[in-house]
């Protein structure tokens, strides 16, 4: 009845079809380019789009831009999910825990997120990175330890209202262990604002990420990453402006659908929007 | 009341000591000596350990620690070890570039976002509401460094209007303004719009339109009245996360601000200003925070402080 | 819903894109000009103003304009006189005496004499101070005022190259009186010389701002009032200063963007050689990087032409030696030429005929396009096999990583590389980084290059009393060095600067720094 209420919406339909689009690329870009998107020619160096065989021209390497952009989604979708769950798989029973005891266990783990949240999440990220070192996985730590409290404080929020509710006290007065409790009473039901908080993180993650990127503390070359390709493409703006063109395209349609989908999401499970169109 | 803004003061004072430290040890767990950078590729071992002698580096970390935290109580905030003077000017000088910046954007943010998103709202469903909503969306998915380069492209080479880089007259001010406000700017007006739908269609409005108050008024008065509190706090917030992370915005146009002071010592492992940097960037960000919840005090009487 | 939000979100958000997608069209911009009030871009901001300290780094720009030194490099890398006019070798080579110029005054008016002289350099060189770069000066021991307009400087054994460290930034002559008076972060934000140009004020971050000091005995050589230096860290946003017109005089700038303003007729760009050498460092005690016959494979598979070619833009020469053109004293040795089949047989006798993997670190921000090139190189590496894993870290982790490791403890592969000889001179160039005496982490030979041969021509050039006898231990030194390629050399970097047109006698030097001492702009 949810996929009812989200097909209903129609730019949840358009961010669907951006996303199925943008997952497709990534599963099928080696059937998709001709060019292995890491090799390049160097006398091939920044041929216009449409030249030689090359469908959106290459970079100061030779090296193709569609191979490198169809690659590149790979990276972006497979950063964005895998900072998302990192957030998830941490920030979840931390949440959980802090509303369901509450007490100093509460205090304690809030006043350690207050020191993540009074910290703008691309510093942060920053100087998680300084001290990893650049790459992949230093990439998803960096930004999903900053999306740890948010969904640690929205998850302790959501167990606190479910905490008075019937069945949560019915299956505790039957003597439910405090874990039997959490996982199959209260969990279930924060299946939704979960999916609608992950969805717009998921979005904001491949920004940030190209936001990294942008400034040399992304992944490790010659992996294409779209920021990077921004980056390195900020000393041939006037020479060849098609690599800042098309990187830029890609990175904010990928995160457009993303972010339609998060609303077509919040509409579905949000009571307060259903039966509304908007 | 008293004690209640005691209490967030404290909390404010825990975050400020746990960010230090965290910090402290992230930075000196990184790899990459602060003496190395100093000298430079050239540099011999008998200059390297002259620069971490000049600097303090060859201390135990707890004794380092201290001494910064000390020193930084007396309001100084230590030698930059990249520019072998002291950071407190600099800071002086980086933070009120970051703050005007954030309040540009801001403004900008505001002035368009709320308005757009009233009209959205009053004109719920219609062509101009789905082409707010539709600009928001994708303002909201636009990265901030591409939108940057692109301006720079046409407003600085291809139409020679606004500078591309520097700071000091308001023509520099432009760019990087328009480049930070707008996230804020989608944000606002999505949710003035979602809010103001939302309140449209609370009792008390219906109420007042039912009491016959004609139907602009009631718009204006009671939905917006009552939406103002949430989106102060967003306000606020978003005031907080731009004074600190306009890192990105900074960098592109060159702008001398604290995001990019901070992200430039990180580089260079310049203990002292990334120390210094961040503590300020966490202090705006937690008393704007609590400035805001205060202030939602006093506008809202629903809210009690607890 | 009344419009199909399909439609109108699709529409506005393809308008949006659309719209700064066409904005990504090109085209150049009008430009004011400015009198004789020049705006200079730096690549960062300098950490001081102080002449003694950290001279290296983007002051070395700055200060040229504030200080005098007893001596100077020309374009050549010849040595000429500044405030020394004429000077004289004892003949056992262990005394210089330098002649100064008369009745020059720094700018708070202390008269620059011998003792003036004498005191700076004893600031400079005062253990307690904190001026790391002193080592350079090591090999002085003694420092005599002879009369009033006469100075001589001691070394224990000969060392034929002491005007040359003269002529280094750190060997600025600062006002004794003025820094006397403060404390040394003082007088590197509030620095007093004898130079052409005088401190007026420095905005962090923004500007620095000098001007003309009339009493200067090069005034009259120069028509520029006021010299305004703009740190401006990104490349392109340098190259939109230009062409917008906001800058007058671009120190240095990404080649390819050099090579396309180049093309602007109301801009000159100045593509002259430095003294800095890049290449791929190895590590040569680590298999199999211990056998010659890999290092001169690597040599053969690097396309050194079509690097220079597409990331110099033209701003560079393919490596000729160990030593840059304008090093003295330089000799070309033969190439190893770009061959793919001659590595492939290399490898092969070497006992890698399938090619072998290795790790390459890359540090960024310190080189010109050290990612885009060490890319490029690990690309023309995999042809012959050779399968690099490319680490890109930044420049603190780097140096970091590099010079702290003895030869047990260092994990060094290889790493993209350069060197730059400040001194213009041979041992400079070598001992530091090729004789075993200086293996890190003592100083800069951190790839653990070992060849006796060379450790004695070193010694012996260092010593030698006579150019004749120091040439010949030099130019033999750079044929063995060559022939082992502890490093594969690949290019030596020129300058790419790029200002307006009406710029004359600007000093581009090849040790690095320029300044407008004696230039002319209209």
């Amino acid at each position: 009845m949810r996929w009812k209420s989200l097909a209903r919406s129609h730019s949840g339909v358009v961010g669907l079809v951006l996303v199925v689009a943008f997952t497709l690329l990534a599963a099928t870009a080696p059937f998709i380019t001709a060019h292995d998107p890491t090799r390049g020619n160097l006398r091939a160096a920044l041929t216009p789009p449409g030249q030689a065989g090359y469908l959106l021209g290459t970079d100061e390497l030779g090296r193709d831009t569609w191979s490198r952009i169809v690659y590149g989604s790979r990276i972006s979708l497979a950063l964005g999910l895998a900072s998302v769950a990192f957030g998830l798989v941490f920030g979840v029973p931390l949440g959980m825990v802090s509303g369901y005891y509450g007490g100093g266990v509460d205090s304690v783990l809030m006043r350690v997120m207050d020191i993540f949240l009074a910290f703008p999440r691309i510093l942060l990220a920053i100087l998680v990175v300084a001290l990893y070192g650049i790459g992949f996985w230093s990439l998803v730590f960096a930004i999903g330890v900053a999306d740890l409290p948010v969904f640690a404080r929205l998850v302790r929020s959501a167990t606190l209202t479910y905490l008075g509710r019937d069945f949560v006290t019915a299956a505790k007065a039957l003597g439910a262990r405090d874990r039997r409790v959490m996982g199959r009473h209260i969990l279930p039901n924060l299946v939704g604002t979960l999916a609608v908080q992950s969805t717009f993180s998921m979005a904001a993650a491949i920004l940030i990420a190209g936001g990294l990127s942008f400034l040399g503390l992304g992944v490790q070359p010659p992996t294409p990453e779209w920021g990077s390709m921004l980056s390195s493409a900020r000393s041939y703006m006037r020479v060849a402006p098609h690599l800042i063109t098309y990187p830029g395209i890609a990175l904010a349609v990928v995160v457009l659908g993303i972010n339609l989908l998060g609303d077509a999401l919040r509409q579905a499970y949000d009571p307060r929007f259903r039966g509304k169109d908007a | 009341m008293l004690a209640y803004v005691l209490r967030r003061l404290g909390h404010v004072l825990v975050t400020l000591i746990g960010i230090s430290i965290i910090v402290f040890v992230s930075l000196h767990l990184t790899p990459g000596d602060p003496a190395a950078m100093l000298g430079g590729s050239q540099a011999s071992d008998e200059e390297i350990a002259q620069l971490r002698k000049i600097y303090g580096l060859n201390q135990p970390l707890p004794v380092q620690y201290l001494s910064w935290a000390g020193r930084v109580l007396h309001g100084d905030f230590g030698i930059s070890f990249r520019a072998g003077r002291p950071i407190g000017p600099d800071l002086a000088h980086a933070f009120p570039i970051s703050v005007y910046l954030a309040l540009g954007g801001l403004f900008l943010a505001v002035a368009i976002g709320i308005p757009a998103g009233v009209l959205a709202a009053v004109h719920r469903d219609r062509a101009i509401d789905l082409t707010v909503m539709g600009l928001s969306v994708a303002g909201m998915s636009m990265p901030v460094f591409w939108i940057s380069l692109i301006m720079v492209l046409f407003f600085s080479l291809q139409l020679g209007w606004l500078p591309s880089s520097g700071w000091g007259e308001f023509r520099h001010f432009i760019l990087p303004a328009v480049s930070i406000s707008l996230a804020s700017l989608a944000l606002l007006a999505r949710m003035t719009r979602s809010m103001m739908v939302e309140a449209m269609l609370e009792d008390f409005v219906r109420t007042a339109r039912a009491k016959g108050a004609p139907d602009r008024s009631v718009q204006y008065k009671h939905a917006l009245r009552s939406v103002l509190p949430p989106i102060v706090t967003a306000i606020g917030l978003r005031f907080g996360l731009l004074v600190g992370g306009a890192v990105i915005t900074e960098t592109v146009f060159s702008v001398p601000g604290l995001g990019r002071m901070v992200v430039q010592a990180v580089g260079a492992r310049d203990f002292p200003t990334v120390q210094g940097g961040v503590l300020l960037i966490a202090a705006a960000v937690s008393i704007i925070n609590l400035a805001v919840d205060l202030l939602h005090v006093f506008v809202d009487p629903r809210v009690r402080y607890t | 819903m009344k419009f199909g939000s399909i439609r109108w979100q699709t529409i506005s958000l393809l308008a949006i894109i659309l719209t700064f997608s066409l904005l990504a069209g090109a085209a150049s911009a009008p430009a004011p000009s400015i009198g004789k009030r020049i705006v200079v871009s730096l690549d960062g901001d300098p950490p001081s103003l102080d002449g003694h300290e950290n001279a290296l780094i983007s002051g070395g720009i700055v200060l040229p304009h504030l200080y005098d030194k007893l001596v100077e490099f020309d374009a050549n890398s010849n040595i000429v006189p500044q405030l020394a006019t004429s000077w004289t070798t004892s003949s056992d080579g262990l005394t210089w005496t330098f002649k100064l110029r008369t009745g020059h005054r720094f700018h708070d008016g202390t008269p620059v004499n011998a003792a003036a002289v004498k005191a700076s350099f004893d600031r400079m060189l005062n253990p307690q101070n904190p001026f790391y770069r002193r080592t350079l000066f090591e090999a002085i021991t003694r420092i005599t005022v002879v009369d009033d307009n006469t100075i001589a400087f001691s070394t224990e054994k000969p060392y034929g190259f002491v005007p040359n460290i003269l002529a280094n930034p750190t060997a600025s002559i600062v006002s004794p009186t003025a820094a006397a008076k403060v404390d040394f972060r003082t007088f590197g934000v509030f620095p007093v010389g004898s130079g052409p140009y005088f401190f007026r004020e420095w905005v962090r971050g923004t500007r620095i701002v000098l001007q003309k000091n009339r009493n200067h005995w090069a005034a009259a050589n120069n028509n520029i009032d006021v010299i305004e230096f703009r740190p401006i860290l990104e490349d392109s946003a340098r190259a939109v200063g230009l062409e917008t017109g906001e800058i007058d005089f671009v120190t240095s700038i990404a080649p390819q963007e050099a090579k396309r303003l180049g093309g602007n007729s109301r801009l000159q760009v100045f593509n002259m050689p430095r003294v800095r050498i890049q290449g791929v460092y190895v590590n040569v005690t680590k298999r199999p990087f211990n056998d010659v016959r890999v290092r001169q494979a690597i040599a053969h598979a690097i396309d050194k032409k079509a690097i220079v070619d597409t990331f110099l833009a033209g701003f560079a020469r393919t490596a000729e030696s160990p030593l840059p053109r304008g090093v003295w004293p330089f000799k070309a040795q033969q190439d190893f030429q770009y061959n793919v089949n001659r590595a492939k047989q290399l490898l092969t006798e070497a006992g890698f005929p399938n090619g072998f993997n290795a790790t390459m670190w890359v540090p960024v921000g310190t080189y010109v396009a050290s990612q885009q090139i060490s890319e490029a190189i690990a690309d023309q590496l995999r042809r012959v096999g050779i399968n690099l894993k490319l680490e890109v870290m930044d420049a603190t982790q780097w140096l970091t990583l590099l010079r702290s490791r003895n030869q047990q403890q260092s994990n060094l592969e290889m790493t993209y590389y350069g060197w730059g000889t400040h001194t213009a001179e041979a041992d400079y160039a070598l001992r530091l980084v090729y004789h075993s005496d200086n293996f890190a982490p003592k100083c800069c030979n951190r790839n653990f290059y070992s060849n006796r041969e060379v450790d004695q021509l070193l010694d012996r050039g260092l010593v030698a009393v006579n150019d004749r006898d120091r040439r010949a231990a030099y130019e033999r030194a750079q044929e063995l060095i060559w022939r082992d390629q502890p490093w594969i050399y690949i290019f030596a970097v020129n300058h790419a600067v790029v200002a307006k047109r009406g710029f004359k006698d600007v000093a581009i030097l090849p040790v690095e720094w320029i300044h407008f001492r004696d230039a002319q702009f209209d």
